[in-house]
């Protein structure tokens, strides 16, 4: 079996907004795959369909050969401990210092004895470099060692998926690139499937296997990075090369703007 | 006019679609199966956070309202020569309305806002759902702990407030009104009953506890996720709980005053 997760014809709407029409995708395994897409595309919504806390109205998504949708209460918890979802913002449990919130998940799901997760959650947060922020309050990092903090506690539980939403925005050039170290390592040493969700075009095809490109409720752009860039479709390249103008527009879609001045002529 | 008809039917859909969308929530939250060994510590450390940190106000704001209705009901007694009966007054006051209805609305102003505000930020931060995905269930690990938490301290606080308020009250009548402290006791003890009105005083304590949290935790979870969104759960949590609180005590009383 070699797609983690495959979506097939997914249809997804909110508050009668169109968000997904007809959604073809696969996740390889092992491989590093990108999503990317101007703002408001729906990428995080797409990270939240495959978690399950979104439900499509039509159309599937496949998580190892599964459903996801469709599993049990039970089946669901086991399936999310098996992938990880870093969210746009840390998400750090406010109450609990670094160190709890990396065990967090440990005590939660498993029986180990306190001196296991003491080792591993040292090991995790040696991982991400921040073993000395062990005692610090989430309040008390920056927001780029929030995010390493949230990647340590994702990966505690040790999935076999890891999605990152938009992991290098707002992040300082050394910052980025130890994250990109980072989430290379992570893919090849563990093995880890990795979703990489991001608008940062040159740091993104640079680490990924395999990128998508979402635009209107579709995939508009599939391929290796080297195919991405040399691609003829106008939205591909007016966003890989950043340009203002093209097919993709700059504006939600709204009424006519002469109309909604009151400009109209009558 | 026909603007009106609309409204009215509008909001009432649209008030029982969130009175039945807050009952599925409590069943959602409550109706888990428990695990003991985990859930035990969550419950104890809520019981501490919710019970202990209101135990101050409801203290003190007990023996103010024993004070003060202590020397109000003596001021009027002293006009019917009656002011032997102040135990019994104070005794009944307190404990069959002031006490549980006082104790709620305290508890919704100290605890049903800081419940609301907290899970309201949980979720606005996305706390709760990466702990979704991190297969722990929010209901089941944030929501019921601080549920039952509500339930099991509100009658205990009631008592306590009972107790403190006529305390307060015997202070005054006795050491400053100058009244026999045996007239004042033993009126008091022929008077109340303790099914009709320390049970009850329980069971309202326990039914107000349950209505405060419901509507705190349930404001709290379905907060829009932004800064004024959690600013107004945590006001609607203590305005409906207090009206909820009051509209219920009616309801109860009159239950149990009709000979139940
Ligand atoms: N809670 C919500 N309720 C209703 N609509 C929403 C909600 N969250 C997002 N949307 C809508 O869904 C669409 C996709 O949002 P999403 O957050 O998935 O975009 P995104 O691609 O992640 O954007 P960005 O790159 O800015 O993070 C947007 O048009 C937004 O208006
Ligand atoms: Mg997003």
């Amino acid at each position: 079996m070699n797609q983690h997760v495959v979506m097939e014809n997914l249809y997804f709407e909110r508050d009668n907004h169109i968000i997904f029409s007809n959604l073809n995708l696969k996740i390889a395994r092992n491989k590093v795959t990108a999503i990317m897409g101007p703002s408001g595309s729906g990428k995080t919504t797409l990270l939240k369909l495959i978690g399950a806390q979104l439900y499509p109205k039509r159309g599937k998504i496949l998580f190892n050969g599964k459903n996801i949708h469709h599993l049990s209460r039970k089946e669901l918890n086991n399936a999310r401990c098996q992938m990880g979802l870093l969210f746009q913002e840390a998400a750090l449990f406010t109450h609990l210092n670094v160190f709890e919130n990396v065990a967090f998940p440990l005590r939660e799901n498993s029986e180990l004895l306190d001196f296991m997760i003491r080792d591993l959650v040292l090991m995790h947060l040696e991982t991400v470099g921040l073993r000395g922020t062990a005692l610090l309050k989430p309040s008390q990092l920056s927001s780029g060692m929030a995010r390493r903090v949230a990647l340590a506690r994702t990966i505690a539980l040790d999935p076999s998926l890891i999605m990152y939403d938009e992991p290098f925005t707002g992040q300082d050039p050394i910052t980025m690139a130890v994250l990109m170290r980072l989430i290379q390592h992570l893919n090849r040493v563990l093995g880890l499937t990795t979703v990489i969700v991001s608008h940062d075009v040159q740091e993104t095809l640079s680490i990924a296997d395999y990128v998508y490109i979402i635009f209107d409720g579709k995939v508009v752009g599939e391929g290796r990075p080297q195919k991405i860039l040399a691609s003829e479709n106008l939205a591909v390249q007016q966003f890989t090369h950043g340009l203002a103008d093209g097919i993709i527009p700059f504006h939600y879609p709204a009424e006519d703007y002469r109309k909604d001045l009151g400009l109209a002529d009558a | 006019m026909l603007d009106f008809v609309q409204m009215l039917g509008h909001n009432s859909l649209k008030f029982t679609r969130r009175l039945g969308g807050s009952f599925c929530f409590l069943c959602a939250s409550l109706l888990r199966w428990p695990r003991w060994r985990r859930s035990f510590p969550l419950l104890i450390e809520q019981i501490y956070f919710i019970g202990v940190y209101s135990l101050l106000i409801i203290i003190i704001s007990a023996a103010f309202i024993g004070m003060v209705l202590a020397l109000q009901g003596h001021n009027t007694l002293e006009k019917f020569s009656a002011s032997s009966q102040l135990g019994q007054l104070l005794a009944l006051s307190v404990i069959r309305e002031l006490g549980p209805v006082i104790c709620a609305l305290l508890f919704a102003g100290r605890a049903g806002s800081a419940i609301a505000a907290e899970i309201g930020l949980m979720q606005t931060t996305e706390q709760l759902a990466s702990m979704e995905m991190m297969g722990v269930d929010p209901l089941w690990r944030i929501i019921s702990p601080r549920f039952w938490a509500g339930f099991y301290v509100m009658p205990l606080l009631v008592l306590i407030f009972d107790m403190v308020a006529i305390l307060g009250g015997y202070l005054i009548s006795v050491d400053w009104l100058a009244l026999d402290a045996g007239t004042f006791w033993s009126n008091m003890q022929s008077s109340v009953d303790f099914y009709t009105d320390v049970v009850n005083s329980v069971l309202k304590g326990l039914a107000f506890g349950f209505v405060v949290t419901w509507v705190s935790v349930y404001q709290g979870y379905y907060a829009p996720p932004n800064a004024e969104g959690i600013s107004h759960a945590t006001t609607r949590a203590v305005v409906y709980s207090s009206v909820f609180v009051l509209g219920l005590d009616l309801i109860l009383t009159a239950v149990m005053l009709g000979g139940w």
